[in-house]
């Protein structure tokens, strides 16, 4: 009798000591197919995420796949606590139970459990991986599980149940293959996923699994395979046809490799297609801004030095010179010092004439009055006069003398001019416009260094080495085009040969009629491959389109545009179609969402979690299992509006569907403003509520019991209407 | 996993003989219970039998001799 | 009038004034062609022989120390002096302590009392040259200048 069935709700959870939860925790979730909504929440941290996980280890004895996480560092399935405090001798259990219905009343429970008991105190800790974490050591594990199956025509005796492992899991695989549990148990966060670029991938896998297309796959293959082995008999019978057949099977081998070889390549081809995208990008981003305000500085700092180095080779020349003209000069000063003195006394020995020539004396007789270099009026007939024309008679203007009196006004000149105060001062100076210009050159230089390190290294390490990255996958795309040519030419040869060989086969083994009839189921099982074959590229289409027109059909229900949900603003609800027209997935499974006009809508985080969610209802409908929905944190990262839009129209989104939430308090129950007018947005709860379409809510709460030092999480029905 | 309604939709649309259509379906579920089962890898015995009663089929015989 | 005077005053001056060349060092320092002159970085850097002959003189006359020659270059010309170098080698002549006046009619005293001074005081440029570093080619000279304007102020 066939298990699988359209409709299957969960009726009744049970958890025993699973992660964090110690004791025994159940819950009811919704069978009504008017209401079928039931709300998990609690704080985050408190074991929302582990609901789920611990139904999916009950259906499938492993744990949820999750990305960076340390699976051997967090909590293992069995309850810490439970375990570190199990006494010797004692034993207890760790168990998810799991009861569900379908619509017509058949009934399912799943249990799967570990007892242990302890034997011995140790202190070591083992890691194990079917525990999902590290164990103390002195402890016994047996894990079971149980498939208990009652049909509505049957009373409570006539529960059939399997323990067996295998035949558990067989029965499972009927009704929930794993292939489709992320249809029904999944972490909205991961829906991220569906829009990175793994995205494409995951759509593809889905559509292709989902849709059965495996089944049809696997029959075509078989078909072609079955035809051949029948050719393959029929020639080792016949001695003269089984060479052509031996070879046959070398080259289907060959062109087989050939063809996975094409397969991997064309993978790498639009690998490297999409590593060079993102390198030209970053290239002609950074080509441009960074480098050039980069080479500005550098050039103005540059100018800059070349100025200062102008001034300072100036100033030293300046420096230079003065010392030239100076130095000796001030070494000789006690020489000239010491010659003038001498020179006075030769004055005053009279054997110098006074420093004073004969037109001096005559200038000074010839004033009107005479006046002397002093001031004195000469008066005629003083003494003053009488002494001026006694040197009148004496004064004998040799040109010795002449360069005498020279002379000593040079030297006296000399003598001013490396006046020691002067000279300090000047020098002084000079040395300090040279100082201030080698630190400012020494400042500039060290700012110039800088920037030409930063210009290299920005070359080098970035702008450099991606263009040498993206000449290097280039180089690779080359060889890749042309081995993918080659493996192409050599496919295309190797059918023909077969083609070749298939003919001198059917004319070695044709003729006779012993074959006949092996021959007839060869060219069915070969004719019946190829319509398959067929079949399949038409429903590939077929699928991405249906999975398009029902992910349109969903997104259109779900998503309710008031303007865009990511500005704030107009109340008024505007037609859907006005901005989203539909849903397509593309023949690589790339799903964008299109408006009226072609044009590709980028979503915001709110319209994106609609969108998964739309693909992922579709996806169950083209399963045609209509089986509860449990999400997890559905409402994270997204806006306050959004979360509203979609909690009103999530009842009507997948109607006569059990969903289950498992959302984070702040999530479920926040409130918030809108940004410019202020109107409050209610909560999420307040609109379900409105709606009605809220069957239960459960709080998760942490207790701390006494002398435990670790809390522990407790589930709590709310009476509905009441406020917690 | 059952045969995807899908599926059969596009074979019962099929420009093909009716006995072609049913053989089609008859080799999906084969391969259904051969899944169900595990037993993939016997595939060719379940085939072959299949194949044995209608290999002197004519319409059969007919159909794949101008298919090709 | 004056550059008559001096044209005048040297016309007694023998033609040229000399650095001793005996040594190798000195004759390879004062060379026109591969001496301290010729040397960028140097403060002589393409300046005369008799801006070296002053400086070395003045220095000698600061030590009080005079060298006879033994080996005349005869390297340069008197009437390349000018009026002030003319007459600072004649205070320098003048200050020696038996000098008279009547030196100054004696030019070729003059000068053999320089050229001994200079001689003296070239040994002391060879060792700053020598001791001169390629970054700071100055420093030196600054430093002289600076102990001996400190000197003179005390």
């Amino acid at each position: 009798m066939s298990r699988t069935k359209n409709v299957l709700r969960i009726a009744h959870v049970t958890l025993k000591n699973f992660r964090a939860y110690a004791g025994e925790i159940e819950f009811d979730l919704s069978l009504d197919p008017s209401k079928t909504i039931t709300i998990i929440h609690g704080e985050m941290g408190l074991g929302k995420t582990t609901i789920l996980d611990a139904i999916y280890w009950c259906l499938y004895g492993k744990e949820r796949s999750k990305k960076g996480i340390d699976l051997m560092t967090e909590e293992g399935i069995i309850n810490t606590n439970i375990l570190e405090n199990l006494g010797i001798n004692s034993k207890d259990e760790t168990f998810v139970e799991i009861l569900l219905h379908d619509e017509e009343g058949i009934r399912f429970k799943i249990k799967r459990g570990i007892q242990f008991s302890k034997q011995s105190e140790s202190t070591d800790r083992i890691s194990n991986k079917n525990l999902g974490g590290t164990v103390p050591g002195g402890i016994n594990f047996s894990p079971y599980v149980e498939f208990h199956y009652l049909h509505p025509s049957g009373t409570e005796s006539d529960w059939e149940v399997f323990t067996k492992e295998e035949k558990v899991q067989e029965e499972i695989e009927k009704i929930f293959p794993e292939a489709l549990s992320s249809y029904f148990l999944f972490d909205a966060e991961l829906l991220n996923d569906f829009f990175l670029a793994e995205a494409d991938e995951h759509v593809k896998n889905g559509i292709e699994k989902i849709s059965g297309l495996p089944i049809l796959d696997d029959a075509r293959d078989h078909l072609k395979n079955t035809s051949r082995q029948i050719q393959k008999l029929i020639a080792n019978k016949e001695v003269n046809s089984k060479p052509i057949a031996d070879n046959m099977s070398q080259i289907e081998q060959a062109i087989s490799d050939y063809k996975t070889k094409l397969d991997e390549t064309e993978k790498r081809l639009d690998q490297i297609k999409s590593q060079k995208k993102g390198i030209q990008d970053y290239l002609r981003q950074h080509d441009d801004q960074e480098i050039n305000s980069i080479q500005k500085r550098l050039d103005d700092v540059i100018n800059t030095l070349k100025e200062l180095d102008k001034n300072k080779k100036e100033n030293d020349e300046t420096i230079k010179q003065f010392l030239l003209n100076y130095t000796y000069k001030l070494l000789s000063r006690n020489s000239i010092l010491e010659t003038e003195k001498k020179f006075q006394e030769w004055e005053n020995q009279g054997r110098i004439p006074l420093a004073v020539t004969k037109i001096a004396l005559q200038n000074i007789l010839n004033g009107h009055p005479a006046t002397c270099i002093c001031g004195t009026i000469i008066k005629d007939g003083s003494s003053e006069r009488k002494k001026i024309d006694d040197l009148m008679k004496r004064v004998v203007d040799s040109t010795l003398i002449q360069h005498i009196t020279v002379g000593r006004s040079i030297l006296s000149n000399v003598i001013s001019a490396t006046d020691t105060q002067k000279l300090s001062s000047a020098l002084g100076e000079l040395k300090s416009k040279r100082g201030q210009f080698r630190m400012a050159y020494s400042e500039k230089k060290a700012i110039k260094d800088s920037l030409q390190q930063k210009y290299d290294n920005h070359n080098i390490t970035e702008v450099q080495e991606k263009a040498k990255m993206l000449r290097t996958l280039e180089q690779e795309e080359i060889t890749l085009y042309g081995n993918r040519k080659t493996y192409q030419e050599k496919i295309e040869f190797g059918e023909k040969d077969l083609k070749g060989l298939k003919r001198q086969l059917d004319a070695a083994t044709g003729k006779s009629n012993k074959y006949q009839s092996e021959n007839n189921k060869s060219k069915i099982a070969k004719v019946l491959s190829d319509v398959l074959e067929q079949c399949r590229n038409e429903l590939v289409d077929q699928l991405r389109n249906v999975t398009s027109e029902k992910t349109t059909r969903y997104f259109k229900k779900l998503v309710s545009k008031k303007e865009d949900f990511a500005r704030v603003g107009l109340d008024k609800k505007e037609d859907f179609s006005s901005d989203f027209a539909r849903v397509e997935i593309k023949p690589n499974y790339q799903t964008i969402a299109l408006d009226s006009n072609e044009k590709t809508k980028s979503l915001s985080t709110g319209q994106s979690c609609c969108l998964a969610l739309s693909y992922i209802a579709a996806i169950r409908e083209i399963a045609n299992r209509n089986y509860f929905m449990m999400v997890d944190s559905p409402l994270h990262n997204i806006s306050q509006e959004e979360r509203v839009e979609i909690a009103q129209n999530l009842p009507s989104f997948l109607p006569g569907t059990q969903i289950t939430l498992l959302v984070q308090d702040q999530e479920y129950t926040g409130h918030a403003k809108k940004k410019i007018t202020g109107q409050d947005i209610p909560s999420v709860r307040d609109t379900l509520m409105k709606n009605n379409s809220v069957w239960r809510e459960y709080l998760l709460e942490a207790k701390k019991e006494e002398g435990n030092a670790v809390s522990n999480t407790t589930i709590r029905k709310i009476e509905m209407g009441k406020t917690q | 996993m059952p045969i995807n309604p899908l599926i059969i939709e596009k074979i019962e649309k099929l420009n093909v003989p009716d006995k072609i259509k049913n053989l089609l379906k008859r080799m999906l579920e084969t391969e259904e219970q051969l899944e169900i089962f595990g037993t993939k890898k016997d595939y060719f015995i379940n085939y072959d039998n299949i194949l044995d009663k209608f290999a002197n089929d004519k319409e059969i015989i007919q159909f794949s001799e101008n298919y090709e | 009038m004056s550059s008559d005077i001096s044209k005048k005053l040297t016309v007694d001056w023998p033609k040229n004034m000399s650095y001793d060349i005996s040594d190798q060092r000195t004759a390879d320092y004062v060379s026109e062609r591969v001496g301290v002159v010729t040397k960028r970085g140097s403060i002589f850097y393409k300046k005369r022989l008799l801006d070296v002959f002053l400086f070395a003189m003045a220095k000698g006359k600061q030590k009080g120390l005079r060298t006879p020659l033994t080996k005349k270059s005869n390297s340069m010309p008197t009437d390349a002096l000018k009026e002030e170098e003319i007459w600072l080698m004649s205070s320098i002549a003048l200050s020696e302590k038996n000098s008279d006046l009547d030196i100054l009619t004696k030019p070729e005293e003059i000068i053999k009392i320089c050229e001994e001074y200079a001689n003296t005081g070239v040994k002391d440029l060879i060792a700053i040259d020598f001791s001169t570093s390629i970054s700071d080619p100055l420093e030196p000279y600054e430093k002289l200048m600076e102990d001996n304007l400190e000197k003179l102020t005390r």
